[in-house]
């Protein structure tokens, strides 16, 4: 091979391997962003702990503040209605023993969230802050995410919602799907979420919300002194509610 | 048909061929083969006219042609043997309806009623002024220069909207009524201003061209009977607007029998978008609508429901015309670049305007703005090109009706 | 002849009267809405105007008049995409506009373009 062969192969080669960079990372950019790559490490990143060890049996305070904060549908259909925060028994095996334990169950805020993946229209999404939000303007009501999701946090308008406590707050009509906003409009403010504002005001403060990347927050203190565990890590969602007790 | 055997026992061997009759003193005339005129009939879609062999089925056939002066036969023997100034000063084209009923009897397959089509062609565009524009329009080759006219035209019009507007003393309106959201993109006031200015440039070439039929009708040989007139010029004008309306011509057709109905469904949609139309340009003017008009009109009006009424009429009578010319028949030709660009704008116009409509009412906006553009461009290349298109068959068959009927020339 | 002959026979005639009345009832039903209502001028929608201490709204109102459903979904873009919250809202019109009937609906009803706002959005 001589110099001028070579040249010509290692300018064919770069310029293949650089367009096909471009091309690869213009086609992949949406699923990128959906699958949580390329977020600011400095910017806020909002996540949840929940203490079993401090929620108490039958409390349900920060279901009915979230229900009364957020328009949550309820018809008193269970095939009806509506939940952004439930309380269900999970089932988990410790050795060949299945344990039950009562836990709260909610959107997880997944870090690479699989149902902003599998939305067709975008309405799902990832906020820069971490919320996984639903733009129900958009929404087309296809119910892909209500299966893409592996906690079951997904729910679905079935039927216009008549449940309108909060009239500050929009409520949703039918045909769209929505999930827990970790009440982006009260973070959005300084506030915190309605639950965990109810949980405090029971006493129990087992809900607590904060800064993941800052690591004086309350959260992240938790996270880093107790034996903190997230619903099926091993699906590589990342999720950001901890559970503390699980 | 017993008529056509009465025919062939009174007419003298002459007569079917009126023009090859030497003249009564004088020499001997000779006529002149225009063999460019023959190529461009063929060109145009008339390709099968040399087939002819002047049997006169199709003269025999014809439903609207009269007993003492037939036609189709004759046009076909001047087509084939390109005597083209006797084409183009033939009134009885006009006559025909494009039924295909001798298209379909035809044993050789000439297609008569499709040269009869193209020759109608080439007489719009003989009568037209000027008529280096109405070659243009039909020219396939020059769709992006008859398109880009009306682009440029309203580009400029639309550039200038504030400046003319105050020059003009029309501002946006500032009181406490509707606004709509056309109008803060397409003034009403350019828009009427527009159409108008061009609307009378067109109205001038209808004019023009409309005299220079009168004259050929005149002068015609076929239409210069003896006798007197047997009613007034008013009374003609009524029975053909009421045979017109009424599709009394159409309904004789045999072979294209749904075209009575397609038509009917054209003439009567683009009747009503017209009525509706001029109710809204004249609502200022117009006490009938000057207390509570609001525009645009609520979906349920009476007016819009007529509108979006004789919109889809007008759609599927479009629609119904291109079935039957896709429709497998080797008799039947069709139609040609005539029809086509003609059916075509119809359509574009339709369709662009239902579309607007539909981006209207879920709002998406700019979207909404670029297709009532284009729903405009259509628009003007449908209305201002009608002296040159097929559209100007409104104008000629309804003369030549009216001129047949005037001049006692019986259409059977 | 009976009757199924007659209208087989008569078909584009009756097809022609169709057309033509559907053609003329609108003209009939502005005449008789002329007449019936009388020298009376009839009643054009219109926005109610507000506390008249009010005479500025986030925009000029021109700007408004014509621009208000961009400036909501600029403001709803900001909102749920971005999460930036401002004193300009659709909760915060109702502060001057009070009543969805007496300034939204005053248009939008008379021209058949319903504001889907509604149906999630609380406004009286």
């Amino acid at each position: 091979m001589d110099r001028r062969d070579f040249m010509k192969l290692a300018g064919g080669t770069i310029l293949v391997i650089s367009s096909g960079t471009y091309a690869f990372q213009f086609l992949t950019g949406s699923i990128r962003s959906a699958t949580g790559e390329g977020i600011d490490p400095n910017a806020v990143r909002w996540g949840m702990v929940i203490d079993l060890t401090k929620c108490q049996e039958g409390c349900t305070a920060c279901l009915d503040a979230c229900r009364q904060e957020n328009n949550v549908a309820l018809h008193g259909d269970p095939k009806l209605d509506v939940h952004w925060i439930r309380k269900v028994k999970a089932e988990s095996m410790i050795g060949n023993e299945v344990q039950e334990k009562s836990i709260l169950l909610l959107c997880n805020h997944c870090d690479k969230p699989p149902c902003a993946q599998v939305c067709p229209v975008q309405a799902t999404y990832r906020r820069h802050d971490g919320i996984v939000i639903v733009d129900h303007h958009r929404c087309i009501g296809c119910r892909y995410c209500m299966i893409a999701c592996p906690y079951n946090a997904r729910q679905f308008n079935l039927k216009d919602n008549e449940h309108w406590a909060n009239k500050e707050r929009p409520k949703r009509s039918h045909g769209v799907a929505e999930a827990c906003t970790l009440c982006a409009h009260r973070l959005d403010v300084g506030k915190p979420p309605a639950c965990v504002e109810a949980c405090q005001n029971v006493g129990a403060g087992a809900i607590m919300v904060g800064n993941l990347n800052d690591a004086n927050s309350e959260v992240s203190q938790i996270i880093s002194r107790y034996a903190t565990k997230r619903l099926r890590e091993e699906l590589g969602t990342e999720p950001k509610v901890h559970y503390v007790g699980l | 048909m017993d008529t056509s055997e009465n025919n062939v026992a009174t007419i003298e061997p002459d007569q079917d061929n009126p023009i090859a009759v030497p003249p009564a003193e004088g020499p001997p005339m000779y006529l002149e083969s225009d063999i460019d005129f023959i190529i461009t009939l063929q060109k145009r879609g008339g390709d099968t006219l040399k087939k002819c062999m002047q049997c006169g089925t199709c003269s025999a056939t014809c439903g609207l042609s009269p007993d003492d002066a037939p036609f189709p036969g004759k046009e076909m023997a001047w087509a084939s043997w390109g005597l083209k100034e006797q084409l183009l000063n033939d009134p009885d084209v006009w006559l025909c309806y494009h039924c295909n009923d001798c298209s379909t009897r035809c044993p050789r397959g000439a297609k008569p009623a499709d040269v009869l089509a193209v020759v109608r062609q080439e007489s719009v565009i003989n009568m037209a002024f000027p008529r280096f524009f109405a070659r243009w329009v039909n020219q396939p080759q020059c769709i992006p220069l008859l398109l880009g006219i009306p682009v440029l035209l309203l580009t400029l019009a639309l550039y200038s909207k504030d400046k003319l507007g105050d020059a003009l003393g029309f501002s946006p309106p500032t009181g406490d009524g509707i606004i709509f959201s056309y109008s803060a993109m397409f003034p009403h006031w350019l828009l009427n201003m527009f159409f108008f200015f061009f609307g009378a440039l067109t109205l001038v070439a209808i004019v023009i061209g409309g005299v220079r039929f009168w004259k050929i009708l005149d002068r015609s040989v076929a239409y210069r009977l003896p006798g007197d007139r047997p009613r007034s010029l008013f009374r003609s004008i009524l029975k053909v607007f009421g045979n017109i309306i009424t599709h009394k011509d159409f309904s004789t057709c045999v072979a294209s029998r749904s075209r009575n109905y397609s038509h009917m469904c054209v003439l009567f949609g683009f009747g009503a978008l017209t009525v509706v139309t001029l109710w809204v340009i004249t609502s200022g003017i117009n006490p009938l609508a000057k207390g509570d008009f609001i525009y645009p009109f609520s979906f349920w009006s009476p007016w819009k429901v007529l509108a979006n009424v004789g919109g889809i009429a007008l759609l599927v009578g479009c629609f119904i015309m291109i079935w039957e010319r896709g429709k497998e028949n080797e008799q039947i030709g069709t139609g040609v670049y005539f029809d086509w660009a003609f059916l075509s704008a119809l359509i574009l116009v339709v369709a662009s305007g239902f579309a607007t409509e539909i981006l209207h009412y879920i709002r998406l906006e700019p979207h909404r703005h670029i297709v009532y553009f284009i729903h405009l461009v259509f628009v003007f290349t449908l209305l201002m090109y009608l002296p040159y298109s097929k559209f100007a068959h409104m104008i000629y068959r309804t003369i030549a009706k009216v001129y047949a009927e005037y001049s006692g020339r019986k259409v059977s | 002849m009976s009757f199924k002959n007659v209208i087989q026979s008569r078909m584009s005639l009756i097809a022609v009267l169709i057309a033509v009345l559907i053609i003329v009832y609108p003209l009939g039903y502005s005449v008789a809405d002329y007449i019936s209502a009388g020298n009376a001028a009839g009643e054009k929608p219109f926005l109610e105007r507000t506390a008249p201490e009010i005479t500025q709204c986030v925009e000029d109102t021109i700007y408004m008049r014509y621009h208000h459903w961009e400036l909501l979904h600029a403001i709803r873009e900001d909102v749920v995409r971005y999460g930036k919250r401002s004193e300009v809202s659709l909760n915060n019109c109702r502060s001057c506009h009070t009543s969805r009937e007496k300034f939204c609906n005053k248009c939008h009803d008379a021209v058949s373009m319903k504001p889907d706002c509604f149906g999630c959005h609380y406004y009286p």
